[in-house]
């Protein structure tokens, strides 16, 4: 019995055309394209978690102050003349169109709230603060607070209400500018990713174009080389946009615990939900997606050049 | 009567490169379905410019081409891979795809049409082995010699019996045994029906086999020589 050359055994036992007709991936531009989609995905990946996040701060804001007004009294005379007017003033505003309840913030609870700003509780328990209503209205707009503002100066123009419309809607606009940057941010990123892709396809395509043209002759369709070039591409975009994935997954889980524990009183502390990790990580298949279908256009349109 | 139209007609075809002279001209003649014919002329008389207007890789630059029923002219682009397939081409520069092996060369064809599986395994590897070159089956054809090379390219023209072979000095590298041994391929795939148009400027392979010539000179195509007339 004879040996067989091992070269013949080899191209006996493998399967014929395994790999892509065209060298795509040796010598060519094409391969930085994955360390490119990197830091780009990385990049859409941040810009799509903080739009998240402020639209969560927004969707929490909104919700805590529709409805809340507070109403500052000032002491009056000893704490027992305090506390008698300000049941008086409590039964006015119950009587409000539109009021759902009133309820007065028991000193203990004022002075949690103002120590943050005027330091030691202790000093503060001692001082002769006012007494802070929390009046929630069946609505948004649902007091007039005009009319109660007016009610409160007939008895006393040191009383103050404040529905928090002024500096809610400073927070909420500027919150709203910072969304509006990251979705901007999200859509340069997106534009560079799809230069990025055509650049890499039209690249490679000039590189290989004696090849293509040998395929071409050889009656090789237009949608045949395509899909030798968006394999290829699917391949980078892949690894690209889940090495920019993993990233972003470590910065945000990172960001989530060094920033997690500062506290800031009266705020939300906005934070990312299943839904939105859902909605960050669909970045990668729309990232791949965008890449298979650009590099096939690129390379249809190039294709409809050659004779 | 019914009349057979030919598998190629050039009717008053002319080709420049860009702006250059014309380096065809006014060709016009047909080659029936089954023929076998050869082109002949000094070098720069042409015989690759006709060759390259019959594997569709030129288009005229005036004049009218017709092949296998079609007119070149108004046929759609997403059309032409389907007539290219039906077409072997041994190019001059055997246009070889160094990155894939001699196997996979040779099967490209055959994978460009749809098939696959071990049936065009034990194909390729019988022809690659009649032609000489069943020890070389996975090296890459830049490590061939120029011969080898040419035996690859022909190989890969013929692999799917095409229904027009077209060679430009498919001889021109290798030696006379095995010179003769392709065109003693070319024959077969003849008598199978294929057509067979050859490019070359041996007078000897010429007179050898003694096929219809069509001669060119500056561009012009002269008469047709009958077989009778090329034979020695």
């Amino acid at each position: 019995m004879t040996a067989r050359p091992a070269s013949r055994s080899r191209a006996n036992d493998r399967k014929i055309g395994r790999g892509l007709d065209i060298p795509l991936g040796t010598g060519g531009p094409d391969r930085f394209l994955a360390w490119l989609l990197a830091p780009m995905t990385y990049l859409a990946i941040l810009a799509v978690a903080v739009a998240l996040l402020v639209g969560d701060l927004l969707a929490h804001w909104d919700n805590a102050a529709a409805g809340v007004i507070s109403v500052q009294v000032p002491p009056i005379g000893d704490r027992i003349a305090t506390t008698a007017r300000v049941g008086q003033i409590m039964d006015i505003i119950e009587e409000v169109d539109g009021v759902a309840s009133v309820r007065a913030l028991p000193p203990d609870e004022t002075v949690e709230l103002l120590e943050p700003w005027l330091g030691d509780a202790a000093i503060l328990a001692e001082l002769s603060l006012p007494v802070m209503l929390d009046v929630r209205a069946d609505g948004p707009e649902a007091v007039d607070i005009a009319a109660l503002t007016a009610t409160m100066h007939e008895i006393d123009t040191e009383i103050t209400v404040d529905d928090h419309g002024i500096w809610l809607d400073q927070i909420l606009g500027a919150a709203e500018t910072v969304g509006a940057i990251a979705l901007a941010s999200l859509g340069l990123v997106a534009l560079a990713i799809l230069a990025s892709i055509v650049l890499a396809a039209r690249a490679g395509f000039a590189i290989h174009r004696q090849t293509i043209e040998i395929l071409h002759l050889m009656g090789a369709t237009d949608r045949y080389i395509a899909r030798q070039f968006q394999r290829r591409m699917l391949s980078l975009t892949l690894r690209g946009a889940l090495a920019g994935l993993v990233i972003a997954a470590i910065t945000l889980v990172a960001v989530h615990f060094l920033i997690g524990p500062v506290r800031v009183p009266l705020t939300h502390a906005p934070t990312l939900g299943p839904l939105d990790w859902v909605l960050l990580c669909l970045v990668v298949p729309i990232t791949v997606g965008v890449g298979w279908a650009v590099s096939r256009l690129t390379i249809l349109a190039a294709l409809s050049r050659l004779a | 009567m019914n009349r057979v139209e030919p598998l190629i007609r050039f009717d008053h075809v002319g080709l420049r490169y860009g702006s250059g002279p014309e380096v065809l001209r006014d060709l016009t003649f047909t080659v029936p379905a089954g023929a076998f014919a050869f082109v002949t002329g000094p070098s720069g008389a042409g015989k690759s410019s006709l060759i390259r207007l019959m594997h569709l890789s030129h288009r005229p630059s005036r004049g009218l081409i017709r092949m296998f029923g079609r007119d070149m002219a108004t046929l759609a682009k997403r059309d032409l891979p389907a007539i290219r397939r039906r077409i072997g081409v041994v190019f001059q520069d055997f246009q070889l795809l160094n990155h894939l092996s001699i196997v996979d060369n040779v099967a490209l064809p055959l994978r460009l049409a749809g098939a696959n599986g071990d049936g065009v395994r034990s194909h390729v590897l019988d022809l690659l082995r009649w032609v000489g070159l069943g020890d070389r089956l996975e090296a890459s054809p830049a490590t061939l010699s120029g011969g080898e090379q040419q035996r690859v390219a022909i190989a890969r023209a013929v692999i799917n019996r095409p229904d027009l072979l077209l060679a430009d000095e498919p001889t021109g590298n290798v030696d006379d045994e095995i010179g003769m041994r392709l065109m003693q391929l070319f024959e077969e795939l003849h008598k199978l029906g294929t057509t067979v148009i050859v490019a070359t400027h041996d007078q000897n392979l010429i007179e050898r086999l003694g096929h219809s010539v069509m001669s060119l000179q500056d561009g012009y195509l002269y008469p047709g020589l009958a077989k009778a007339e090329a034979a020695p």
